[in-house]
């Protein structure tokens, strides 16, 4: 059984002038395969990835991950699914400036647990 | 935990914007703080030179009000004289059990029985109106600080020996050792001698002033052991009113008579100074409020793609608000406190450099700059509230599509 799978998803932007980005996605994706969307600018590669990273919601049709439909869920547990389960790489160039790089790395896992263990900051 | 990293984070990483807010709300509080300390400083000041050296409740038993004998009759003109009583006086008798049940409430600091009449002194062709003080004058001294403000001769009453004040010396032309004839409005006259003379700093008491010892005034104006008033000084200035009437209740037959009552225009002005300080000290804190307000609105604006990241890597929405509430907080606290400091450092200056004889003590109350430093965090964490809101509305798809 595939560990991701999308079922029949869409996702329409803006309410006057509509563009439909994606008209009914399926895919199955299994643990351990590597995988490349492939295609032209506007085509909806990032639309459906940013789908994919829980960061926005469908229009219609949903992502199953274990099986959990992702949007049946609200904003403070697709929070913590997004901490707990996914590793995201941006388009652009995404720190915080306000943070060196180590810390930037290890951002999700103090959003998570709030403070460092000793351990970790001596690896560092 | 992490909130209040990223919070402290965001503030250093703004340090021009947190310096020039930190500034601006330290100068408010300084001003607050001075401002307060001036107005309660100045406020204690005045209550005591009013009412230091002088009774806070008087006692006298009330006027008599003159009756007509013939009662006029409805619709018929009545021709009646009323001859009034002033200047009678009306002692007050038996006045020891009054005077032991006040010692038994223990908040009188001062209880001091008084007989207070007119006289004139005749010398020559003069008649100098004057006021004869009986009382004794180790529970005198109590109120008035009498012994520490003689400038000759010894404070000492008894017999016929009496105290004048410097400026009756001077207008007579006498000293220790002179004797005065004064004369009382029954008629009754005698030789006194000048024991001492004092300055209470009171031009007209001590132009008119004239003290005698208790037992000599009460045979002077023929009281036997009646007094005309009792003085009393509690430890609490403001208690007074209160107290006067706890003792009308419990003397109705004796007027207690409160400062608060006689200075009402000098309460009423101290009143209408302290709402005005009150007022600027509100409008200072709303300042700051607002500043903090608006530097956090911008900051969330500034702050918008490290918002987003932080939502995309699974900060909750209320974290992220959280987030802008510590920097509120942290920002009224810090300034605040800065602003005591400065506060504190400004009555210095003002109590070292202030001309001399404007001079008095400004109390700096750890109580009070506790409550604005208080005030001022809360006041903080207010302001950030909807910068935080907005802050946690931020939908982090927005940011991460327009890069």
């Amino acid at each position: 059984m595939a560990e991701l799978e999308l079922r029949g998803l869409r996702k329409v932007y803006g309410r006057t002038v509509r563009t439909e980005a994606l008209r009914g996605i399926d895919l199955d994706v299994t643990a351990g395969e590597y995988m490349a969307i492939i295609g032209r600018s506007g085509s909806g590669k990032s639309t459906m990835l940013n789908l994919i990273g829980a960061l926005d919601r469908p229009t219609a049709g949903e992502i199953r991950f274990h099986g959990k439909n992702l949007f049946a869920m609200d904003d403070d547990a697709l929070a913590l699914f997004r901490n707990r389960n996914l590793g995201f790489i941006f388009q652009f160039h995404y720190l915080l400036p306000e943070f060196n790089a180590l810390e930037n790395v290890l951002l999700p896992y103090r959003i998570f647990h709030g403070s460092l263990e000793a351990a970790i900051i001596k690896r560092g | 935990m992490f909130n209040i990293i990223v919070a402290f984070r965001f503030l250093k990483e703004g340090r021009m914007q947190t310096a020039l807010i930190l500034f601006g709300i330290t100068m408010g509080i300084a001003v607050q703080i001075f401002l307060n300390s001036l107005i309660v400083g100045l406020q204690k000041n005045l209550i005591a030179r009013t009412v230091g050296t002088a009774p806070h409740i008087t006692a006298s038993m009330p006027d008599i009000v003159p009756l007509p004998s013939l009662k006029p009759e409805e619709g018929r003109p009545t021709i009646a004289r009323v001859v009034t009583n002033e200047g009678n006086i009306k002692p007050i008798r038996d006045w020891q059990p009054v005077v032991a049940q006040l010692k038994q409430y223990g908040v009188f600091k001062v209880i001091n029985p008084v007989v207070r009449g007119s006289g004139f002194i005749l010398q020559g062709e003069k008649s100098l109106p004057v006021l004869l003080q009986g009382f004794d004058l180790e529970n005198a001294d109590a109120l008035y600080n009498i012994k520490a403000r003689m400038v000759a001769g010894q404070s000492r009453v008894g017999g016929n020996g009496i105290l004048i004040g410097k400026d009756l010396a001077a207008k007579l032309r006498v000293g220790v050792g002179n004797s005065l004839r004064i004369t009382v409005p029954s008629g009754a006259t005698d030789l006194f001698p000048i024991n001492g003379i004092f300055d209470l700093e009171n031009q007209q008491v001590n132009e008119s002033w004239l003290m005698i010892s208790l037992t000599r005034a009460q045979i002077l104006y023929d009281l036997d052991s009646g007094l005309t008033e009792i003085e009393l000084q509690v430890s609490n200035v403001f208690s007074a009113r209160g107290w006067a009437e706890t003792l009308h209740r419990s003397f109705p037959g004796v007027k207690w008579l409160s400062w608060q009552e006689t200075n009402a225009a000098l309460l009423s002005a101290l009143q209408s100074q302290s709402s005005s300080s009150y007022m600027i000290q509100l409008f200072v804190l709303l300042s700051v409020t607002l500043g903090i307000a608006s530097v956090l609105a911008v900051s969330v604006v500034q702050k918008q793609r490290q918002i987003g990241i932080l939502k995309a890597l699974g900060t909750r929405t209320r974290n992220v608000g959280r987030i802008f509430i510590i920097q509120g907080a942290v920002l009224g606290f810090a300034g605040s406190l800065l602003g005591a400091a400065a506060g504190w450092v400004l009555i210095k200056i003002f109590q070292s450099v202030g001309s001399s004889s404007a001079k008095f003590p400004i109390p700096v109350e750890f109580g009070a700059i506790a409550l604005s430093i208080a005030i001022a965090t809360a006041a903080g964490t207010l302001a950030a509230f909807v910068p935080a809101r907005r802050a946690a509305r931020l939908n982090p798809i927005e940011v991460i599509r327009n890069g």
